[in-house]
């Protein structure tokens, strides 16, 4: 049974990372209509970012969260003004493969400057953990969750108290009702995509303390990201929370219990069972895709 | 073989000129890179049926790849079956894997295609990897060489594999052509134009996107079972990855998708340089290569969507068959 608390335990913490990255995807869906496939390696260039500062500054890579968030909300911004923005009114495939000639771009400039080499931060806690009721938690993946649970409460307040969140949010429902109520969507798509963009760094930058850097690590976790949004419905920002904790205790789970080498399968697994049965995502009602 | 009926003149040529060439420069290093540009132009081709012409961005193309190659690996180690018959098997199991994959996700719209591909291709990658009794796992399978052997298609040199891959090659290129001129291919077409409106008038979008599907992986396969009867080796990294999904649609995007010639001339820039790269520039910095084409693959799709085999077309003022119109 402990080990059992434990597995579900793991799985929720790594869980906020999917959340907060996946929270980006959606947004960037929501409000731009562009599925970003270079939001995993938007978590890669974070990740680096963090490792960077935190060596250059002697800093810990929590404390750069804010610095980090700007960084990427700034980049973010570049990045839609010069590049995603000139796709905005193509077809669907041209977005696609702009953000994956983007991935592959960010994947190998990382690959050209730092090799292949897999990199990790020593942190004085990477080793020590909290037990509470028979169940071990890691500090820094304790922090990670932490970090991202601030950031989603953060994220929600903005989203639904500021002028600017309930414009981002009146665009991501009717773009077109939304511009004639006087928002400027060019403005907003540069904000949720800029938003989005930080999400997926400062997901990235949580990981540091625990994970190991190199090129491709986003790779997988843009995948989750996906799988994540997928079955919290496509544009749902609270579909995706609920179902990052899921898909973590999915993977979790089937690690512990089923083969290590086969966590990934039980993700996909569950992807695909979701495409089949319920497309338009878990907790949505009758919207259809 | 009529690509161009007012023109025909140019691609005959060509053709002449690859079946000739190994005889007259006989290039071991050289003949090696050509047979890379041709069975990637297969793929690339393959690509092309549901990437370009069906409109539905794969970004797993690799699993087609290894379904073929690990047909006939399998088939050759376990059964003694001759590469032939173990290409056949490789089609017909990549067209069921994308009938089945197809049916699941095609009819939705939006990105869910192109990510299933993704975890599609992940998903066979990690069964590989698991089932290490059959396929070897992350060391992979070696077919042994014994000399020649005609049965197990094993040459003592490389000039019958070139032009199995020449003859593997024209089938792609063929096949894309067939389709872009069928009905099947105008289903496309109005399909990726506008989808409610090909709906009305009656197309079955779901039954001519699972087709191109179909037809693109059993393209892809074939160049995969080609790759291990030529290399005789397979392991699931080089294979069935992300990383050689993502090369495969390079290819096609950068050379230019719904094009008779877009794929090969992808191929010819993309294969070249590739080895270039890897001999020249791999030591010192890895990723280089990528970088070069993800840099243009992003000015590609930004200034020249059609790929660079338009770029030709407008300064030759005419390269296809489909300019007969244009022409006259």
């Amino acid at each position: 049974m402990g080990t059992f608390f434990q597995t579900i335990t793991n799985g929720i913490l790594i869980g906020g990372v999917y959340a907060v990255v996946a929270t980006g995807l959606t947004l960037i869906f929501g409000v731009l209509n562009v599925a970003n496939f270079a939001q995993g390696e938007f978590m890669m260039l974070g990740m680096y970012v963090t490792l960077f500062l935190s060596r250059g500054l002697g800093v810990d890579p929590y404390l750069l969260t804010f610095l980090v968030a700007v960084i990427f909300i700034a980049f973010g911004y570049l990045v839609e003004k010069f590049l995603i923005h000139q796709t905005l009114s193509k077809p669907h495939e041209t977005q696609m493969l702009l953000t994956l000639g983007l991935a592959i771009f960010f994947r190998s400039l990382m690959m050209v400057i730092c090799g292949p080499n897999y990199q990790s931060l020593a942190v004085p806690y990477r080793l020590k953990s909290l037990l509470i009721g028979g169940v071990l938690l890691s500090y820094p993946r304790l922090l990670s969750f932490l970090v991202a649970v601030v950031l989603i409460i953060l994220l929600w307040l903005f989203l639904n108290y500021t002028e600017l969140g309930r414009a981002i949010r009146a665009s991501s429902q009717n773009s077109k009702a939304a511009t004639l109520m006087g928002i400027n969507s060019n403005w907003m798509y540069g904000i949720a995509f800029s938003i989005g963009i930080m999400l997926a760094a400062v997901g990235g930058l949580t990981l540091v303390p625990f994970y190991y850097v190199f090129p491709d690590v986003g790779v997988y976790f843009g995948l989750i990201a996906f799988v994540v949004v997928v079955l919290g419905g496509l544009g749902d920002v609270l579909g995706a929370i609920v179902s990052a904790l899921l898909i973590g205790i999915i993977e979790s789970v089937t690690a512990q219990y089923v083969a290590l080498d086969l966590s990934h399968l039980g993700v996909f697994l569950v992807f695909i069972l979701v495409l089949v049965f319920r497309p338009q995502g878990l907790l949505r009602g009758r919207r259809s895709s | 073989m009529t690509f161009s009926k007012n023109k025909p003149l140019i691609p005959l040529l060509l053709l002449a000129l690859a079946i000739v060439m190994p005889l007259i420069f006989k290039h071991p290093y050289l003949m090696r890179v050509v047979i890379m540009i041709f069975y990637f132009g297969v793929t690339a081709y393959g690509w092309d049926v549901i990437g370009g012409y069906a409109g539905q961005v794969s970004v797993g193309q690799g699993m087609f790849f290894a379904v073929g190659a690990y047909s006939v690996a399998l088939g050759y180690l376990v059964s003694n079956l001759t590469p032939v018959v173990g290409a056949l098997i490789g089609v017909i199991i990549a067209m069921l894997l994308a009938l089945g994959i197809g049916s699941v996700v095609l009819r939705l719209r939006g990105p869910y295609f192109t990510l299933s591909t993704i975890a599609a291709c992940e998903v066979v990658r990690i069964l590989l990897l698991h089932f290490k009794e059959a396929t070897g796992g992350p060391e992979g399978l070696v077919i042994p060489y014994n000399g020649y052997n005609l049965y197990a298609l094993h040459f003592a040199n490389d000039l019958p594999y070139y032009y199995i891959a020449l003859g593997l090659l024209l089938v792609a290129m063929y096949t894309c052509y067939r389709v872009s001129r069928s009905k099947l291919g105008y289903q496309l077409a109005a399909i990726r134009n506008d989808e409610d409106a090909a709906k009305s008038v009656g197309i079955n979008l779901m039954k001519s996107k699972v087709k191109a599907f179909m037809i693109s992986a059993a393209i892809t396969s074939l160049a995969g079972a080609f790759y291990v009867t030529y290399d005789h080796y397979i392991d699931p990294f080089s294979t069935c990855s992300n990383e050689m999904s993502v090369k495969i649609l390079l290819i096609a995007v950068l050379g230019g998708r719904r094009s008779l010639w877009g794929p090969l001339i992808g191929s010819l820039l993309i294969i070249p340089l590739m080895e270039l790269t890897n001999a020249y520039l791999a030591s010192v910095r890895p990723g280089a290569a990528m970088l070069i084409y993800a840099m243009v693959l992003v000015a590609v799709v930004l200034y020249a969507p059609d790929g660079i085999a338009s770029v030709f077309k407008s300064a030759g003022k005419e390269q296809k068959g489909d300019d007969k119109l244009a022409a006259n």
